[in-house]
């Protein structure tokens, strides 16, 4: 009667492996797509005078440069692991989209940080989180773009990540490292991770890949394209190879010992690409400050100027809820129909409503 | 105005249309494209608008099913195929819209609702917004009401053992899932398990659930309504887990069986719940609840009532059986540590025990909707509506529960 269901069955139904997994090629023609798409809105076209394009390179620059300022902030503000991902998500799959020629990153980020702090039930009201971030008077920007948001994220809200998934393996691996099951393995390879030198017992390694896994996972995982490309339970065993291969490769095919060779095969594969990208990460490569105001003068320029004024075309005032008589109106019903509610059920049917505020 | 490109992206390739399309002008002080603009017609760059709009053009909005506190609800259906019912659930634009934007609620409801698909979960089918920012969720048509309605129907509704056993045993199936799942529901009562056409119950509402494990940071204990919330929370405890939503299958189990609120505090408060609950359970102490006296909120009544025992719950719950009774009494136990897990609740014997689950095809059902009164108003005296003689103890059943119209539903 209950069959047991495994990780990799309740992946398969998600959002996140439906609608926002690629493989290289499926990813990079949909940036093109929408890099073309965004050009052909534009009215200006590259002349003698501006003879400077903005290219899809300079907006996977400019990305990754607001990509990394969301990680910093997010660090800044003590938000945990998970929010920052799905925050930094929300704003890789919008642009994938909607190009910065459309909507500039510097209009966007703030807002996908926002969504992502109600959706994991941060209790930081707005006024707060601006003031944290130091954008305060920036209230009805961040609100304006929040359907645009949602609508280029396909309204899919959830992000999955590898956090849960490493902790997991921490759990096991020590298991293994107290019945012995770790001893005589070797040395962790050149270029790995961890800060295990060989000293104390197994389960120091243990611990000690766990935290440079989790770095890696953490910062470049967000920073490349590995979650557009894999799985979270991949991404964990890419983020343990480069933090000590040996011990990875030794767990890994413990967990893949039942599969069939072929599966295996495609497994060991994609954990390794995968580890190659995270490995490959080099934060040289994020645009300084300098780099980032070239790039946006540049796109300044280029950008569609018909979806500039994001707050007149999106703000509260186009809410049935914000000024005017429709809000007015619609307040006036609500008060009407709570009024007719209780009178209805009587105060007794039912529990005492929650209330649920934000 | 939007005489765009974009109008055709995508899915054309926009590059083949501008060779045919003059370059718009915008931008140049022209004034066809001022923000007032948006209103009337999708500009340029608005291809999630294009999506939103295709979306909302698939249907066809009907009468209005239902209305809560935070969304009015719909019926309509496919433009493509009128058979194909759907409900849309309209959420409420209220004034704190102006203070935090979109509702924390509508993005948990959205966010576990599009992960969780089982057959005793409601289906979310789309999302769309319409241009004043108003947010549709398309939702599967659930046209017989919610079990709240059955319960309190005592004047023309029975229903049998089997019945509650058929019903309980799918809302155990939809909290085994969301367990499963890493999801706390947190707000599971009688009018939050709906109904479908073909009488498989529906758990919806998940406007409060969670996550389990975020253990980064303190969770509230001021969740779940009051009637259905466990001891645990009025103690205010800061992590909890799984077990608060079996505590509320206990109280809903019980429910069904006397047609009653279990601990229906009067007036309706923590205080008189707990003290409700130390009535009708006993009082929570370091004995039966290991470090319970730790908790922040720990209050009880001075005078200590012992456990209850056996035989005090089977004196009122008789009636489902001592199987059923036993698996009661470990669903509302005190600890949440002891208290079955939705597994544990699962490998209880009473499911398999005689009698068998009744078949949906058998469970009573409430007068709901335009189809349901259309056939009854066609029907005459004496026809039944459903195969009454099914259930043993639901005789005479059928006719009644036909003639009654759903009233609510007509609103
Ligand atoms: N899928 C559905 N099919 C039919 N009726 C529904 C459906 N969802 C909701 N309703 C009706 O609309 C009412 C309000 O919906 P609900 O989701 O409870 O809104 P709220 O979040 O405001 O409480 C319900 O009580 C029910 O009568
Ligand atoms: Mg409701």
């Amino acid at each position: 009667m209950t069959t047991p269901i495994t990780e990799d069955d309740l992946y398969r139904t998600s959002t996140q492996h439906r609608l926002w997994t690629f493989t290289p090629t499926t990813l990079a023609a949909r940036r093109t797509q929408t890099h073309t798409a965004a050009l052909a809105r534009l009215p200006l076209r590259p002349n003698h005078s501006n003879p400077q394009p903005f290219t899809q390179t300079d907006s996977l620059a400019l990305l990754r440069r607001y990509t990394s300022q969301l990680h910093t902030t997010a660090t800044h503000l003590s938000l945990p692991g998970p929010l920052t991902a799905t925050a930094c998500q929300y704003l890789a799959r919008f642009y994938l989209t909607y190009s910065p020629l459309t909507y500039p990153p510097r209009q966007i980020y703030k807002t996908c940080l926002w969504l992502a702090c109600k959706v994991h039930g941060t209790h930081l009201g707005l006024n707060d989180f601006l003031r944290r971030i130091g954008s305060e008077g920036e209230k009805d920007v961040v609100l304006a773009a929040e359907f645009l948001v949602l609508g280029g994220l396909g309204w899919v809200v959830e992000v999955k990540g590898p956090g849960q998934g490493l902790k997991g393996w921490l759990v096991e691996a020590v298991g293994l490292a107290e019945e012995g099951e770790l001893e005589g393995l070797g040395m962790p390879g050149e270029g790995a991770r961890t800060v295990w030198k060989g000293e104390g017992a197994a389960g120091g390694r243990v611990r000690a890949a766990y935290a440079a896994a989790k770095g890696v996972l953490e910062r470049p995982a967000l920073l490349t394209d590995v979650w557009f490309l894999f799985s979270p339970a991949q991404m964990v065993f890419a983020g343990l190879m480069v933090a000590d291969g040996v011990l990875a490769g030794f767990c890994l095919e413990r967990k893949l010992g039942p599969l069939d060779v072929e599966v295996s095969e495609r497994v060991l594969e994609a954990v390794r690409a995968c580890a190659e990208m995270l490995a490959g990460f080099d934060e040289g490569e994020v645009l300084g400050r300098e780099g980032r105001e070239e790039v946006e003068a540049r796109l300044e320029m280029w950008r569609d100027p018909g979806t500039r004024d994001l707050v007149g075309r999106f703000g509260a005032g186009k809410a049935a809820g914000g000024q005017g008589e429709e809000a007015e109106e619609r307040r006036k019903e609500m008060k009407k129909e709570a009024r007719e509610k209780s009178r209805r059920e009587g105060d007794e049917l039912f529990g005492p409503g929650l209330a649920r505020k934000g | 105005m939007a005489a765009s490109p974009a109008l055709d992206v995508p899915p054309d390739p926009p590059f083949k249309r501008r060779k045919t399309t003059p370059e718009p002008t915008s931008g140049t002080g022209t004034g066809t494209d001022s923000p007032d603009d948006s209103a009337s017609a999708p500009l340029a760059a608005d291809l999630a608008d294009q999506l939103d709009s295709q979306e909302r053009k698939k249907y066809v909005k009907g009468k209005k099913l239902g209305s809560g506190q935070y969304a009015d609800v719909f019926e309509a259906h496919l433009l493509a195929d009128p058979k194909k019912l759907v409900a849309i659930k309209k959420i409420k634009v209220g004034p704190e819209v102006q203070e935090f934007g979109i509702s924390y609620d509508s993005l948990r409801e959205i966010r576990f609702l599009q992960e969780l698909h089982h057959p005793n979960i409601i289906k979310l089918h789309a999302v769309f917004s319409t241009k004043n920012q108003n947010l549709n969720l398309v939702l599967e048509h659930l046209p017989q009401g919610d079990l709240l309605k059955l319960i309190q129907d005592t004047q023309s509704i029975s229903y049998t053992p089997a019945d509650i056993k058929a019903w309980m045993l799918m809302l155990q199936r939809a909290i085994y899932f969301c367990h499963a799942n890493g999801v706390l529901h947190r707000d599971i009562k009688p009018n939050n398990l709906l109904i479908a056409a073909d009488g498989e119950i529906k758990l919806a509402d998940f406007g409060l659930a969670r996550p389990m494990a975020d253990p980064y940071q303190p969770m509230t204990y001021n969740t779940i309504t009051i009637w259905y919330r466990p001891p645990e929370l009025f103690f205010q405890a800061q992590h909890y887990g799984g077990a608060v939503d079996i505590w509320s299958c206990g109280c809903v189990f019980a429910e069904l069986i006397s047609r009653d609120v279990l601990f229906r505090a009067w007036p309706e408060n923590e205080i008189n719940m707990v003290k409700l609950i130390c009535e009708k359970v006993g009082t929570p102490t370091e004995e039966n609840w290991p470090g319970v006296s730790k908790l922040k909120g720990y209050v009880t009544p001075s005078e200590i009532v012992p456990i209850k025992t056996r035989d005090d719950w089977l004196a009122v719950f008789r009636s489902i059986g001592e199987l059923g009774v036993d698996l009661l009494i470990k669903m509302l136990t005190l600890d949440p540590r002891v208290r079955l897990t939705a597994e544990g609740v699962l490998r209880h014997p009473f499911w398999t025990a005689a009698p068998r689950p009744s078949r949906l095809e058998d469970l009573p059902r409430k007068g709901g909707g335009v189809e349901v009164m259309g056939d009854s108003l066609k029907q005459r005296g004496g026809e039944l509506p459903r195969n009454g003689e099914a259930n043993a103890a639901g005789v005479g059943r059928g006719d009644k529960v036909a003639r009654k119209i759903d009233f609510g539903a007509m609103k």
